[in-house]
């Protein structure tokens, strides 16, 4: 089983790479995009700016490799920044482009249905509600928390792609998404306890 | 009873390889081994791990890197690192160390534009504005060096600083508490809180359970973070989580 991460200089890889070895594999951190051929899961994970985040993977043409894996059906989880990327555009600092690999727009948390003065960013364990525990969220007892640490949130053209929302302070916000083999999350597994590791898990077992 | 969602920080102050603690910034006794009490809090739920080396500014020392890809091996909650920090260079290197956040104080006060620098690269959220604040005359005003440098400024326009140049997060030390088990900082607290918009950490004075009320004083806090109350098995972090769930708040427990 090759689980590729995805290392373009922006992302919390030590961290990831331990939860991944916790849950028992061996993961792949992947520098060059001709790297990622051959890979049966990819992990695409990020702490930072959309702008920033996205200039980095153009530069040596990740953006082409990952869509060219995803294409051939090579299941793909986004977490945070990452999962950000995957949308069509983000008005973070501007207007940018994304991935295009999900249609919709990525917004500041003030543009989010029903928010009255909540803090952003939104940081802290928040309560996560899944769609169906299935996919990634099996074995999920649905009323637990996970850490979530961002100012932006995703919003689908397809609302029926979305698998999770969580509670902050009386507002939604979308958690994740799962279209075909790509999978998405805001929060973060890696940081979320034993329940997030069985997240990652599930992800590499689909 | 607050409808948020309240954090339960356990804060390691480390110095060279060990867990320290000290009364008011001084005075630093050597504890143990920080992996070790990392792994024991994490086992505990606890929320969030902060450690912090306090001299690591005044002595120009190297950052807690090493202990921070160890702790991430076996802890899979989120980790704030702090001391010493000067540079965009040295938050890349502890990001990838596997680190969350970065709380600095000492050289956001000498540059307060590196603020901005690195929420521009890293995204706000991991910039944790670390505040540490001193009683002086009839005012608050902020320290660095781990409280030993005075500088002027009020605490409340520093606050107002650091939430316009785009820090995601702050971490309130006050000096006058820290260390001595005497509760938080109360009239500080209610001196700052009306001025903070972003997600708040209190750290300093924590030494029994009804000292947890500051969260029904002041309904601006998120977070608090505890030393000795913890490191010397005063309290477990789920009779600590318990007594907020019962009282204060929403918890992980």
């Amino acid at each position: 089983m090759k689980v590729s991460v995805i290392d373009y200089g922006l992302n919390n890889i030590f961290s990831i790479c331990g939860a991944i070895k916790k849950i028992g594999y061996d993961p792949i951190v992947v520098r060059e995009p001709n790297e990622l051929k051959g890979s049966d899961k990819i992990i695409l994970p990020g702490v930072g700016a959309f702008s920033a985040g996205m200039k980095a993977l153009t530069k040596n043409k990740f953006d082409l490799a990952i869509n060219n894996e995803v294409e051939k059906n090579v299941p793909i989880l986004g977490i945070c920044l990452g999962f950000q990327m995957f949308f069509s555009e983000s008005n973070e600092y501007g207007f940018h482009k994304g991935l295009g690999l999900i249609d919709g727009k990525v917004k500041i948390l003030r543009e989010c249905e029903g928010y009255n003065n909540q803090k952003i960013p939104n940081i802290g364990w928040r309560k996560l509600k899944a769609n169906s525990l299935d996919g990634i969220f099996k074995g999920y007892n649905n009323d637990d928390f996970f850490y979530f640490i961002h100012s932006y949130y995703i919003e689908p053209n397809d609302t029926k792609i979305i698998t999770s929302q969580c509670l902050y302070e009386g507002i939604k916000i979308n958690a994740s998404i799962q279209k075909d083999n790509i999978f998405g999350v805001q929060f973060h597994p890696e940081k979320s306890g034993d329940i997030g590791l069985n997240i990652l898990k599930n992800f590499i077992d689909y | 009873m607050n409808s948020k969602t309240l954090r339960v920080i356990a804060r390691l102050d480390v110095k060279g390889q060990n867990l320290i603690k000290g009364v008011n910034l001084e005075g630093l006794r050597v504890i143990g081994d920080p992996n070790e009490f990392a792994l024991k809090y994490y086992k505990e739920n606890v929320d969030e791990i902060l450690y912090i080396d306090p001299v690591a500014s005044l002595y120009e020392r190297n950052i807690l890197t090493d202990i921070v890809e160890k702790t991430c091996k076996e802890v899979f909650v989120p980790i704030t690192v702090g001391g010493g920090i000067k540079s965009l260079n040295d938050v890349e290197k502890i990001l990838r160390s596997g680190a969350d956040k970065v709380a600095i104080n000492t050289s956001i006060v000498k540059n307060p534009l590196l603020i901005n620098d690195i929420s521009k690269r890293f995204g706000s959220q991991c910039m944790v504005a670390s505040i540490e604040v001193k009683k002086v005359n009839d005012t608050w005003e902020i320290f660095t060096l781990s409280g030993r440098e005075k500088t002027g400024i009020k605490a409340k326009e520093w606050i107002n600083t650091v939430q316009s140049l785009g820090a995601g997060e702050i971490l309130i030390t006050s000096i006058d508490k820290e260390g001595t088990n005497k509760g938080f900082d109360i009239d500080l607290l209610h001196h700052i809180s009306d001025v903070i918009y972003l997600p708040t950490i209190i750290s300093g004075g924590f030494g029994n359970l009804s000292d947890l009320e500051i969260f029904n004083l002041i309904d601006n806090i998120d977070a608090i973070a505890i030393a000795d109350g913890l490191h010397y098995n005063k309290f477990t972090i789920n009779q600590i989580k318990k007594k907020i769930s019962e009282n204060y708040g929403i918890v992980r427990l």
